[in-house]
């Protein structure tokens, strides 16, 4: 058994909605008080055991093969249960003989539990929905007798008893919230009392003469729309008329939001005025604004941007400024000849130091080939003994 | 118009701005004709005292309703004032009718340092929300005109308006 303190108060509320429905419907099976399920873990085990059926095939699994694949729950509680299975031959033997140790399930009472499962989620009502339908197919059936009709008018009639009285006592004498918390599951199906409805017009055209259950059918619908208006105005005044949203699923408000007309929507802000959305603007403010833009001219500064659509970046930016330079030294140097040799060149620069200036001129303007000037060496020789400069190598400096 | 009446058209101008009925009906209590230019409609106003109409907000300090962009909204309501009130010596109501070029003129002196396309922008969603308030009225893509809330200034304010006339360049 599972520890009660372990569980949240939401597991515990889960497990006894589905319990309560289990121990409702197999109430009527259990035969003494101990063969009833009185805890949720039981279920589980259930439910386990016939997966295990469901995952062996069809040679079926012995006891403790059971016990084997339902590893997740204590060994003796999944015996324990499997009597009970037995017990009911929800889980018969493969073949009847003794000492047979193999075992099969049978589909019927995973199906149910499948059935409980949703019942305690729903409610019940989409099965009701269901077998309404069905039950209205069955009129159009040319096979299917009054007699079958007068049965389900009245399981119809009795279904809508059981529905209506329970949410009437609610809504009469309960407390808001416990009305709160039980009434929102049987709330809000008037698609339910159509089709009721449908079915009973067409039960009441195809057979006059069931018009006494027709009639008995129709009452019920009225106390259990009677209830759901009672319950509903109680829900509605306690709430506030904008805060009953929980009343309905969410969905149900989407859909509505989404078909409804304007007019329809335009119904929820009757009685509420808007104000229109008007400004005053004074005429003072409208001076203040217009003087304001008139002296901000151009006190807007536009903010950086990058440079490069607009104006081309400067020449000057990538070009050596001695490069420059050495040009306009070697037109200095030139003086507007066409060549000049390098003797003459040191002769007019005068004394070593500036004639070694003139050289390293030279020679920096030869290397750069970026300006069209160049300095070509000879094989000749001059010498000078009485000079500061005592031999000068052959060389010209020209434009090239 | 008995009482009930009246309160419905105060109910209509409170939620829906100043409403435009055909010529002819009955003034309820309070309010006043403007007429159109044609004169085949005439628009109802409130007709406050000075103490009473949405000043007094600003004077005890309580928030109005807000306008996006208000300074750049007040100035297109500045340069259509200007387009569409031909002579300053007359009442601005019903005014011309001017082209949103002609006022996109005006306002280029107004809003230095917007290019052409930001001061489009401004032009028509400032016009737009104008025209919701009533203060201009829309005929057409590009025609506008003063809306019937510029009938709502008193004698001081129009002076200022007049002011306001001359000193922005047309």
């Amino acid at each position: 058994m599972t520890e009660p303190a372990a569980l949240t108060f939401d597991d515990l509320a889960a497990e006894s909605a589905v319990l309560g429905i289990y121990r409702q419907v197999f109430a009527v099976l259990a035969r003494e008080a101990n063969g009833m399920v009185d805890d949720a873990a039981s279920v589980a085990a259930d439910e386990a055991i016939l997966r295990a059926f469901a995952g062996a095939g069809p040679a079926g699994m012995s006891v403790e093969q059971v016990v084997l694949a339902c590893a997740g729950l204590p060994a003796d509680r999944v015996r324990r249960r499997f009597e009970v299975l037995r017990s009911y031959r929800a889980v018969t033997r493969v073949n009847e003989r003794p000492h047979e140790m193999f075992y099969q399930a049978t589909f019927a009472p995973y199906v149910m539990l499948l059935f409980l499962r949703r019942l305690s989620q729903t409610g019940g009502q989409a099965e009701l929905h269901r077998m309404l339908s069905m039950a209205r197919l069955a009129l159009d059936d040319a096979g299917t007798t009054p007699a079958v009709v007068r049965e389900q008018l009245a399981e119809m009639t009795t279904v809508f008893r059981l529905l209506s009285n329970p949410i009437m006592q609610l809504a009469k004498s309960a407390t808001v919230e416990s009305l709160q918390a039980q009434a929102q599951p049987l709330l809000g199906n008037s698609d339910l009392l159509d089709k009721a409805r449908v079915f009973h017009n067409a039960a009441a055209d195809r057979w006059p003469e069931l018009l006494p259950e027709c009639t008995q059918l129709r009452m019920a619908l009225a106390a259990y729309r009677d209830s759901l208006n009672t319950a509903a105005g109680r829900l509605l005044a306690h709430a506030g008329r904008t805060r009953a949203l929980g009343l309905l699923p969410t969905e149900r408000w989407r859909t509505f939001a989404r078909e409804s007309s304007t007019a329809d929507l335009a119904q929820a802000l009757d009685g509420l005025l808007f104000d229109a959305p008007e400004p005053l603007f004074t005429v003072d403010d409208m001076l203040e604004a217009v003087e304001e833009g008139l002296q901000a001219d151009a006190g807007r500064v536009p903010p950086p941007r990058p440079r490069t659509d607009e104006e081309p970046p400067p020449a000057e930016m990538d070009t050596d400024p001695q490069l420059r330079q050495l040009a306009l030294r070697a037109e200095e140097l030139l003086a507007g000849r066409a060549e000049a040799t390098v003797a003459e060149l040191l002769a007019e620069a005068g004394d070593w130091p500036a004639g070694r200036r003139v050289l390293s001129d030279l020679t920096a303007i030869h290397l750069r080939d970026e300006i069209p000037y160049g300095l070509t060496w000879g094989d000749g020789w001059q010498v000078d003994p009485t000079s500061s400069r005592t031999w000068v190598s052959e060389g010209w400096f020209h434009r090239s | 118009m008995n009482e009930r009446d009246t309160a419905l058209w105060w109910a209509r101008i409170r939620s829906g701005g100043p409403q435009r009925v055909a010529t002819g009906g009955p003034t309820p209590d309070g309010l006043r004709r403007i007429v159109e230019a044609d004169a085949q409609a005439v628009w109802l106003i409130p007709d406050r005292p000075e103490s009473a109409g949405p000043a007094v907000l600003a004077e005890y300090g309580v928030p109005g309703p807000a306008m996006l962009d208000s300074k750049g909204t007040l100035r297109v309501l500045a340069a259509c004032v200007r387009c569409c009130w031909p002579d300053p010596a007359t009442d601005p109501w019903p005014g011309a009718a001017a082209t949103l070029d002609q006022v996109d003129q005006v306002l280029q002196r107004l809003v230095p340092g917007r290019n052409a396309v930001s001061r489009k922008a401004l032009l028509t969603g400032a016009s737009r929300r104008l025209a919701a308030a009533g203060w201009l009225l829309l005929e057409g893509a590009d025609t506008v005109r003063l809306g019937p809330r510029i009938a709502s200034y008193g004698n001081l304010e129009l002076s200022t308006l007049r002011e306001l006339w001359r000193m922005v360049p047309a």
